[in-house]
Parts: structure tokens; sequence; C-alpha cells
């Protein structure tokens, strides 16, 4: 009888120990999952600045066409990405394209005087500021996520219960780190 | 790692829990002490004082304890909003408008934690946060602050700020600081009362009598609850501070922008007015700037509110792998100028009217900014449009009634210039929003725009704005005090509100705050400037002549530099 009640207790408390780390998974994965939604509202933001940027500085820089094509094009591609992966290799793209784009504009001098150019890049520079402190926030969640699936004994539970770890949103250079910087 | 959901809720329950049975135990201690004051006073030290009469003053401080607890905390954030005369963002000014975007980058740094952003309009340097039980978060800065920092400094100040909101204690000190401001309100009342008797002097006898008796044993409870409640300081840890530089250092992953803003917070005048002074615990540094706040040991960790700036400076430093050094020639580098732009002109309408003069006699025929201009034009004129002989009342014209709705309004009405010159222009001059006239440069602008300017950094003064800030400072130094308070009244109309304006020379008390105007005068700059300008008494208004603005600048700039080394 003593033996039954302890294996009782112990299945129960297997029970309830296994509740407590599925728990703390499904938590982890919310907290990653919501953060990942975060960066999707700052990178909409940033997909519906670009074609007015283009815009403005069509009327100023008709010379530079291919400059504001491969803008546009590089938005086209982040909008079409669905895997992590595949956005994080569009966003380096479209950073790149811009950081050329306001290369050539230091050219034009009315178009830095224009002031929906002005009014843009503010909103261009805080986008940008939006997207590197969500992607932040984002890899941090990731981290802690990751870290629990590896660890014992957390990681008994991840695998009965299908949690796989999860890939940051990383970008490829140092360089590039930096958004794009606007001098007008 | 950001702070959990449970975490923050756990550290919340505790240390409110602590707040309440603090503000017990003082109400208690405060009662018991007067009573046996009294026993001592009224010669009663024979009456018996057991576990009854401990009861009973339980019971009472519980009860005046609960309802002070009620009365404080009932829109606890609103009443402290008005207290510190916080305004919400001005979403024409540029500087607002990047503070508020800043503002939404650090709560994507927080995981989408959304905060409402103030400001507070004073040249002091200095920042705020504030939490309510509602899960209400603000985060403030002064218009000094807004003007002197640059993008990256700001943002390590709202993430300072955000990580006292994250950790919970951003709450704790918001209900402590409102707990006890009450008493220093009761307090002043009182003595101002004790100061001038008018209201007790129509009493006499011994009505009279009574009422004092109440009112000294009211100022007595005040008295020593305000005196018990600085034990308050003990719940609000100097190491909260270092541990929300490190969390903001942590979310923005650069503790050299802190140590920076620190740096400059170190170097200016960091009060929030008069009021709002006694909130220090809601502040990033210290308003009261107590001899204690730069000590360290015991008795300055109990009694401080702050740690020192400089050690606080030393820990950013340390992250950042930096010195001082670093600091030094940061500082004296010129703080980035924002954009200035042109104006931008207003569409007038082309219809016209004759309008009925108050001598009953036709005028005209105006167009739109010809009758703004006209100061008897009034809704329940009689007009008459150009191309009509129908007369009707002004208001029930369709153009004219859009314009006195438009009137109606705070913001973008059609106003025109008191010298007649017809509708005044929009400008947006160093990130503020004011109207200048396009014929005559005429600037009006209200009190706290005026501030703005002041603040800002000009980009360029050129030659002749600096000789005439020279000669007004001559003149200012030479002209007797009493000549210059001479107001010579009823020069021009008030574009807002078109009440008469006084004609005065400028007088940096009414704009700026008067630590700074004391710190001016110090330098040999006067309160009043030997520059007339035309202010309105009533809704502080003011027109200043063309080049008038970049002279005041100048002057402002040029000795804020000596005083405070840029």
């Amino acid at each position: 009888m003593a033996m039954l009640v302890l294996l009782l207790a112990v299945i129960i408390g297997g029970l309830l120990f296994f509740a407590v780390l599925y728990n703390r998974l499904v938590s982890l994965k919310q907290q990653f999952t919501n953060a990942w939604a975060q960066i999707e509202v700052q990178l909409k933001r940033r997909y519906d600045l670009i074609p007015n940027l283009v815009e403005v500085a069509k009327g100023y820089m008709a010379h530079e066409k291919q400059t504001l094509e491969n803008v546009i094009k590089a938005r086209t591609q982040a909008t079409q990405a669905v895997s992590i992966k595949d956005k994080a290799q569009a966003e380096n793209l479209i950073t790149s394209s811009l950081r050329s784009l306001f290369a050539v504009a230091e050219n034009y001098p009315n178009l830095k005087a224009d002031q929906t150019m002005l009014k843009l890049q503010e909103e261009l520079t805080t986008t940008e500021n939006r997207i590197s402190f969500a992607r932040q926030y984002y890899n941090d969640q990731v981290m802690l996520y990751n870290t629990a699936v590896k660890s014992i004994p957390t990681n008994f539970v991840a695998q009965l219960a299908n949690f796989k770890e999860t890939e940051s949103f990383e970008i490829e250079d140092v360089a590039q780190r930096q958004a794009p910087s606007v001098k007008f | 790692m950001p702070y959990s959901f449970f975490e923050i809720e756990r550290r919340k329950n505790w240390s409110i829990g602590a707040l309440f049975i603090f503000l017990i135990s003082i109400y208690f201690l405060t009662f018991y002490i007067l009573w046996w004051g009294m026993r001592f006073v009224l010669n009663l030290q024979t009456i018996r004082f057991g576990l009854a009469e401990y009861l009973n003053l339980f019971i009472l401080a519980f009860a005046v304890g609960g309802a002070h607890w009620f009365f404080t905390q009932h829109n606890l954030i609103e009443k402290i909003l008005n207290l510190l005369q916080a305004k919400p963002l001005d979403p024409r000014d540029k500087y607002h408008q990047v503070f508020g975007n800043i503002v939404e980058e650090v709560s994507a740094a927080s995981g989408g934690v959304k905060f409402e952003a103030y400001c507070l309009v004073t040249s002091a340097l200095n920042a705020f946060s504030l939490a309510d039980f509602n899960d209400r978060k603000i985060i403030g800065v002064t218009e000094g602050l807004l003007a002197k920092l640059n993008r990256r400094q700001l943002e390590a100040v709202v993430a300072h700020e955000v990580a006292h909101i994250l950790s919970g204690d951003c709450l704790s000190a918001t209900v402590s600081s409102s707990l006890f401001e009450l008493y220093d309100a009761a307090l002043d009342s009182l003595r101002s009362l004790f100061h001038n008797r008018s209201p007790l002097k129509s009493r006499g006898g011994r009505g009279q009598g009574i009422v004092w008796l109440y009112l000294i044993f009211a100022f007595c409870v005040l008295f020593l609850v305000r005196g018990l409640s600085y034990l308050v300081n003990i719940f609000t840890s100097r190491q909260r501070e270092y541990r929300a530089d490190t969390v903001a250092a942590r979310l923005i992953r650069d503790p050299l922008s802190l140590a920076e803003a620190l740096y400059i917070l170190s170097r200016g005048w960091r009060g929030a007015g008069l009021s709002g002074d006694r909130l220090a615990t809601i502040f990033i540094a210290n308003p009261r700037q107590n001899v204690l706040d730069e000590r360290q040991g015991l008795f300055a960790d109990m009694f401080s509110t702050h740690p020192p700036l400089s050690c606080r400076i030393d820990h950013m430093l340390f992250l950042a792998g930096q010195d001082i050094k670093s600091l030094e020639s940061m500082a004296s580098a010129a703080t980035p100028v924002r954009v200035i732009t042109p104006l931008i002109a207003n569409v007038v309408p082309d219809a016209r009217w004759f309008l009925l003069n108050p001598m009953q006699a036709w005028e005209g025929p105006f167009n739109l900014t010809q009758l703004g201009g006209l100061n008897y034009f009034r809704p329940d004129n009689w007009v008459r449009p150009e191309n009509s002989s129908k007369v009707r009342i002004a208001y029930e014209e369709k153009e004219l009634l859009t314009y006195f709705r438009k009137e109606d309004q705070a913001d973008g009405k059609i106003i025109s210039c008191p010298n007649g010159h017809g509708c005044m222009g929009e400008a947006e001059y160093e990130g503020a929003h004011l109207r200048i006239c396009p014929v005559c440069a005429g600037i009006a602008l209200k009190r706290e725009d005026m501030m703005r300017l002041l603040l800002r950094r000009e980009a360029a003064f050129n030659e002749e704005t600096i000789k005439n800030a020279k000669k007004i400072l001559d003149d200012s130094k030479t002209i007797p005090q009493k000549e210059k308070l001479i107001r010579t009244q009823l020069k021009i109309l008030c574009p807002y509100c078109r009440n008469k304006m006084s004609r005065q020379f400028f007088n940096w008390t009414e704009v700026l705050d008067s630590t700074f105007t004391h710190d001016l005068a110090l330098w040999g700059i006067f309160d009043l400037l030997c520059l007339p300008i035309d202010l309105c008494l009533t809704c502080s208004t003011y027109w200043l002549d063309q080049k008038k603005l970049e002279i005041l600048q100048y002057i402002y700039e040029e000795h804020k530099s000596k005083l405070y080394g840029g």
C-alpha cells in the first residue's frame, strides 16, 4: 500500500513538474511570437514609407533612376519574403539600397530642403530605430526560449511536446547594424 | 533580461503594501505623540494608558490613513500632472515630434509597452516618470532638456524612465510622492493663514480662540506627520537609480549616451518649479539639489532620494569602457541644430464684403483678411456681399461663419497682423510653430513658444543682430530701472484675443524660470532689457517686431554659455 501511495505521489509529482515546465515553454514561445508581431508592425511601417520617399526623390533625382528602382525592388522582395531568414536578407537589401539613395541625395540640395523629405527623414529614422529595438527584444526572447529548449530539465519536455529551437532575426554585417544615416 | 509581468506585479504588491502600512504607522505614531503632549500640557498624567487606548489610537490611525490613501490615490496621475503643470506634446513642434518618436522607439525595446509623453514648460534639465493603479504610464521631460540633448542622449533618458516603470518602483514613487505632497500643500495653506490673519479677523472673543486652537492642533499634526514622512526615503532606495541606469543601458545597448546625458544634467539647473520640487522621487535627478545628493554613507543613503550623479556617470562609463575625458570633449562640442524651415503662406479667400461700421456707415469692400484686421468686426455685424444688394448678419455668410468658428479654436485660426497688414502666415522656426506677418515680419508667439525658442540653439547670428544686441545690453545697464518699468500701453491689438497690448521692455522673468534669471542677473544681464516689445496681458501673447527674436536669442545664448559652458 505504501509503495502504491509512493508511486502515485511520484506520478502526480512528475505530471505537475511536467506541466510547470510545459507552461514555461508555452509562455516563452508566446513571448517571442508576440515580439515577432511587433517587428512585423514596424516592417510594414517601413514598407509604407518607402513608396512616398521614392516619389518625393523622383521629383529631384530624375537621373538616378537605377538607384530608385533598386529601392523599390528591395521593398517588393521584402514584402514577398515569408521565412525569417528570407526576411532578414530582404531587410539587409532594403537598408543597403536606402543607404545608396541617401548617399546620392547628398548631391541634391533642393531635395535636402524639401519639407516632405524632411518629414519622411524623421519618419524613416524613427522607423529604423523601432525595427532595431523590436529586433533586439525579439532576439532576447528567442534566446530565452532556445536556452530553455536546450537546458535540463526543460529539454525533456521540449522533446516530448515538440518544442523546437527557433532562429533569431540577425543582420549580416556590423556596418549594417546602424540605420541608414541621413544628414539633411 | 526584461522584467516579466509576474515579477513586476510581485514587486508592486510588496512595495505598495509596505507603503500603506507605513502610512498607518506614521499616523499612529503622530496621534500617540500628540496624546502624550496633551497629557503633559493638561496635566493628565494620572490617566491610565492601556490596551484599549492603543486600540482606539490604531482604529483612529487606520481610519485617517485609509481616508488619506483613498483621497490621494483617486485620479492620481492627473493631480500630479496638474501640479507639475505638465502638458501633452504639441504635435506641430518638431522637438516634441522627435521626443514622441523616441518614446515609441523605447517602447519597442521594452516589448511594446505603451507610454504617454508629456513636457514640462521649464528651462530646467530634468525628466520624470509616473504610473498609477489604472496601468497609466507617463514619461515626461522638461523643455530645457529637449533643447539640450541630442537624439541618442534623449533616448537614454527615456530608457531610464522606462526602466523605472518596468521595474515597478515608479508606481511606489508616484504613490509615495502623492501621499506626502498633501502635507506640504496643507502646511503651506496653514502657514499663509497664520501669516495673514484676515479670515479670522471678523470673528471675536471665544470663537476666535477655539478656531485658533483647532488650527494650531492641525498644524501640529501635519508638521509631525510631515516630519515622519521623510522616513519614506528608506523605502525609496538610492539603489533603484543605479538599477534603472543599468536596465536603460541594456535596453538601448548604449551606456555612453546615458553617461553623456547625466553629465549634461549634472552641469545644469534641475529644478522643476516650486510644486514639482516636492516630488523629487519621480525625477531622474533630484530637483531640490540637496547637499546629501553628492554624498555617500548610511545617513545620505537613508535621507537622500538620489545617488551622487558622479557615481552614476562613473558606473555608466565603466559599462561603456570610457573615461570622463570623453564626456568633457562631448560637452564642449556644439549641440546639434535642427533645421529652420521657411514661411508657409496662408490661402486667402477671394470673396469681398461691405461692412456696416459702428458709425452706421458702409465700408469696403473687404476680403476676409482685411475684415479680420478690423477691430470692430464681430459675428453680429451687418455685411453685404460685393456682388449683391442683400444685407445679412455676418454669421449668416458661410465663409464668415467658417472664419469665426476657426477663431474659436485654439490653433489654426486666422489671425491678423496688429500693424494692419492683413492675414498672418504660419511658420516653423527652430522646430516651434509661430505666426509671422509676411509684410512687416513681425512675430506673434505665446509665452511657452517664446521659452522654447530661447532654449533652442540658433544656427548662426548675423553681424547686425550681434551689433544691435550689444547696444541693447549697454542701454540696459545705463538706463535707470525706474524708467524701464514704465509701460506705455494701448498701442496695438493682440492678434489672438484682440485685447489691447501693453508696450513694455522685455522682462526675462516673465518668460524664464526665476532661478535662471537670477543667474543671468549675476552675469550682468538684468531682468529688464532695453528692448521694447508688445505683450498681451490677457492671453500672454508676445508681439515682436522684425529681428527682435534673434536679438533675444543671441543675448540668452551668449550668457547661458558663460553660465553653464554651452
